[in-house]
């Protein structure tokens, strides 16, 4: 070996391009070690995974779900609308003179008129309870004017003042704005999504202890390995590499889980979605996860999974050292 | 390539562990550090790999002052030194071939460039046709020619042996010495740690004698008249 001395000088003298080939070397060498023993780990692996699974899939699913109903909310004719129930002895004399009137309001820009034949052919068609109405020896429903507020009178509160106007006239027996529980439901959903949120939140941070609590398990048990490698001049990085992979692909794993749980869920929901929407001859269908928010939740996921052992690396890593 | 000049290394306690050593070893030789246990070999053998830092004094190592090194620095620097050590210090879950390439992996060699290595290392310690195997399957005397292959198989300048025939026999303690000198012969300088007084007499090298953390003796041991 007569080489020897000028290549231990060399070692001083690597390039910059040799140090990253080296250093992009040891990050392939530290994935395919990880990813080997994660497989030959199955046990520890999928349980750390479906934790990760757990805490992304509940709040993807509860996602989704409100995704579909602000869906349902907004599919809803959002025309803002208000209905006049009319007095049911209301004389049609009576009636006409009011629709000029409202014809003549400069808030209302269209107006029907439904009388109480109509409303009730129209019931029938929609509802599909048509056969309980037969049994009915009169009529029960009113007449009814729908009318559209004019622009500029189309926000909530100018319509709940025309309404509160409109209902005090001798003939109107209630005046609904017909959108005000569209609204409202809305409202709500916004709510629960910001519930959903900080669930989400609480999970992710489950998910980032647990993760972070294999890692540090892992270093406990890989304590001689870790000391062995910073004797031969190891780095800290290139003791932390692996173990970030880890927390990476138990992340990455819990993500792929998290996707065949909600695929499974939709699919186990999809049949019965459709059978209600069909009773409510609405054609509403459920919405999926587009391919970008299956990348969103992958990358989610390998992210959380690496915070993790970020988090437990720094914790634990410094405190072995060679004695 | 190794320099003490009055170096003293104080632990936490208060205990002086090394007290005003100096000394010298020059490329390529090899030298044995004796005395007895708690006398500071251990400790001294720390320094040089940057464990321990010196508490005063100078220590220049392959002509880089280590007073001066930041610890970012100290891997770089642990590579150019070879270990071996007394409890082999292997890693069981891999096989003989990844153990002795672990420094080379560290460092950053082509795996083509690794394989080559390795398989040098390991014809050197007479051991090439178990790299496949695992460490739990060699006996004691292989795992050592082992840890020997992985101090040599990255050419370090320097190679630091702590007691590397403690639990050896005497015949396979005199062929890992016989090793131990040819690496001297390319130039490596080998210091070795090691309380057998036997071998030592026999291998009639350097001595650097500790006790109580001062160094009483350093030179050859006289010839004794037959």
């Amino acid at each position: 070996m007569p080489e020897q001395r000028s290549d231990g000088a060399s070692l001083a003298k690597r390039s910059l391009a040799d140090n990253f080939s080296a250093w992009l070397a040891h990050h392939k060498y530290s994935f395919r070690s990880t990813l080997a023993r994660l497989v030959a780990d199955k046990a520890q692996t999928l349980l750390t995974s479906l934790v990760v699974a757990i805490a992304l899939a509940l709040p993807a699913l509860l996602f989704l779900a409100l995704l579909n109903l602000q869906q349902l909310g907004h599919s809803w004719d959002t025309e803002p609308k208000l209905t006049l129930y009319l007095h049911e002895r209301a004389s049609e004399v009576a009636i006409d003179k009011l629709l000029v009137k409202l014809r003549g309001d400069a808030r209302i820009a269209e107006l029907r008129y439904i009388d109480a034949d109509t409303a009730l052919r129209e019931f029938e068609a929609l509802s599909g309870f048509g056969s309980v109405l037969e049994g009915l020896e009169q009529n029960p429903l009113p007449a009814a004017v729908e009318l559209s507020p004019a622009y500029g009178f189309q926000s909530a509160e100018a319509q709940r003042l025309l309404a509160q106007e409109l209902a005090v006239l001798p003939l109107v027996a209630e005046a609904d704005i017909d959108l005000a529980w569209v609204q409202r439901f809305l409202a709500i959903t916004e709510l629960l999504r910001q519930v959903v949120w900080f669930l989400a939140l609480l999970l992710a941070l489950g998910a980032l202890l647990a993760i972070g609590n294999t890692v540090r398990l892992i270093i406990e048990n890989r304590k001689d390995e870790i000391v062995i490698i910073k004797l031969v001049g190891g780095t800290n990085g290139f003791v932390r590499r692996p173990l970030l992979y880890t927390g990476g692909l138990y992340g990455f794993f819990g993500a792929l889980l998290a996707l065949l749980l909600l695929v499974l869920v939709s699919l186990l929901s999809a049949a019965k979605v459709e059978s209600i929407a069909q009773a409510y001859n609405s054609s509403f269908s459920l919405q999926g996860l587009s391919l970008v928010q299956v990348l969103q939740l992958l990358g989610l996921g390998t992210a959380l999974g690496w915070l993790g052992a970020v988090i437990a690396v720094g914790r634990h890593l410094s405190k072995i050292e060679p004695s | 390539m190794i320099s003490f000049s009055h170096v003293c290394k104080r632990y936490a306690g208060g205990k002086d562990a090394l007290n005003d050593i100096s000394f010298d070893i020059g490329e390529g030789e090899m030298v044995f550090l004796t005395g007895h246990s708690g006398a500071g070999k251990s400790t001294l053998l720390k320094l040089i790999m940057q464990i321990e830092r010196a508490t005063t004094g100078q220590l220049v190592i392959a002509g880089r002052n280590l007073g001066r090194m930041r610890s970012a620095r100290v891997p770089q620097h642990r590579r150019q030194i070879g270990v071996v050590f007394q409890n082999h210090s292997l890693l069981f879950d891999r096989s003989v071939f990844d153990n002795v390439a672990l420094p080379l992996q560290i460092a950053g060699y082509k795996p083509s460039d690794c394989g080559r290595r390795v398989r040098a290392a390991l014809d050197k310690v007479g051991l090439l046709d178990k790299e496949r195997q695992m460490p739990i399957a060699l006996s004691g005397g292989e795992q050592q020619r082992v840890g020997i292959a992985r101090a040599i198989v990255n050419k370090p300048p320097i190679v630091l042996a702590d007691e590397p025939t403690g639990n050896l026999d005497p015949a396979l303690s005199a062929e890992i010495m016989r090793l131990f000198e040819q690496f001297t012969e390319v130039g490596v300088t080998m210091l070795i740690a090691s309380h057998d007084h036997g071998l030592i007499k026999r291998m009639d090298k350097r001595i650097l004698a500790l006790n109580e953390g001062s160094l009483v003796f350093d030179g050859m041991l006289p010839k004794e008249p037959r």
